[in-house]
């Protein structure tokens, strides 16, 4: 019989956050700091996703919501309906995350992964108590 | 000694010290307060204290002061402030930019919530002292949903500390006005507009 895997066994997303920053040297290429980035956010958007509360809240969601956006959109509504800020610190990484994954001309990625990685780093362990 | 008018000038009055005022009835009339009675001054009345009373001094109502209070303004050897200061803080508008791409996501409610919005950063901004250099309010498509959001970026010129304590603050008022909005108000804060500040 299959069973799901135990709590203990399970993946840390914060591990992302870890691995980005051993990927992030001072040579980092433009590609690993786009990955940095991508890492970052799923560190923080696993662990809400994952959270109590924000599962109900996300289960509360009015059908609407749940129609016109995805599992990133949700959760991200269901955190700032929680705490504004946390909320809006989360959706900032995912258009950090976006940015990185599909806009070829954007620039500045010593500086975008700085921003992500700070952020990530404050936002992770906040998520973790709700 | 009857002295003329003339023989008086204005300047000489002046410069004449007074002499020195009474202090007491005794000093008054030269006698000893303790053998002075009221009869002296109103016939058939009792015996009374004729020195003068006592004055303590009025109490402060307000809180004593931890520290001397900033003179708000610099001033120079003549008491006056030096030419150029001002009495107020510098007040710099801050530019809030549209993108020609948000205007048409910009409709009235959305208005009704972007003006209270800003004056929320404001004012969060000037406790925490924090210095936006800008404003702006653009959208944000995320192409693996397909969906298109509000953004509404203040980038300040801070530590990423203090930006992020910033950001916090702002989330904190968001929350309290957020209870005394109707509901169709909240969601489109919390469904439709990302408040996000930018420090890099």
């Amino acid at each position: 019989m299959l069973t799901g895997p135990s709590p203990a066994s399970r993946f840390n997303p914060s591990d992302f956050l870890s691995f980005a920053q051993s990927l992030s040297t001072a040579k980092a290429s433009e590609a690993q700091l786009r990955t940095c980035v991508g890492r970052a956010y799923y560190a923080a958007f696993l662990t809400a996703r994952g959270r109590p509360k924000v599962e109900a809240e996300v289960r509360a969601l009015p059908r609407r919501i749940r129609k016109r956006s995805g599992f990133h959109g949700r959760v991200i509504v269901a955190v700032r309906k929680i705490d504004s800020g946390m909320g809006n610190q989360l959706d900032d990484l995912r258009k950090l995350r976006v940015v990185a994954d599909y806009e070829l001309e954007a620039k500045r990625w010593p500086s975008r992964w700085k921003k992500a990685s700070f952020l990530a780093a404050r936002l992770v362990p906040k998520l973790s108590t709700l | 000694m009857v002295v003329g008018v003339q023989e008086v000038g204005v300047t000489d009055f002046w410069e004449e010290s007074p002499p020195p005022f009474p202090a007491t009835i005794s000093e008054l009339t030269g006698t000893p307060a303790a053998a002075q009675t009221v009869k002296d001054y109103v016939p058939g009345g009792a015996k009374v204290d004729l020195e003068p009373p006592r004055v303590r001094p009025a109490k402060s109502i307000m809180p004593p002061l931890e520290s001397e209070p900033e003179p708000l303004v610099a001033t120079s050897a003549t008491g006056w402030p030096d030419p150029g200061t001002t009495m107020f803080r510098e007040v710099r508008p801050v530019p809030v930019d549209r993108t020609r791409a948000s205007r048409a996501f910009i409709t009235d409610r959305v208005e009704s919530i972007l003006r209270p919005l800003v004056s929320i950063c404001l004012t969060q901004a000037n406790q925490g002292r924090i210095r936006i250099h800008s404003i702006e309010i653009d959208v944000f498509h995320d192409p693996e949903e397909d969906w298109d959001e509000i953004t509404f970026t203040i980038h300040v010129e801070a530590l990423p500390p203090q930006a992020l304590a910033y950001w916090d603050s702002i989330g904190r008022a968001m929350d309290r006005w957020k209870l005394f909005l109707p509901d169709y108000l909240t969601q489109i804060i919390e469904e439709r507009i990302g408040v996000h500040v930018d420090w890099t």
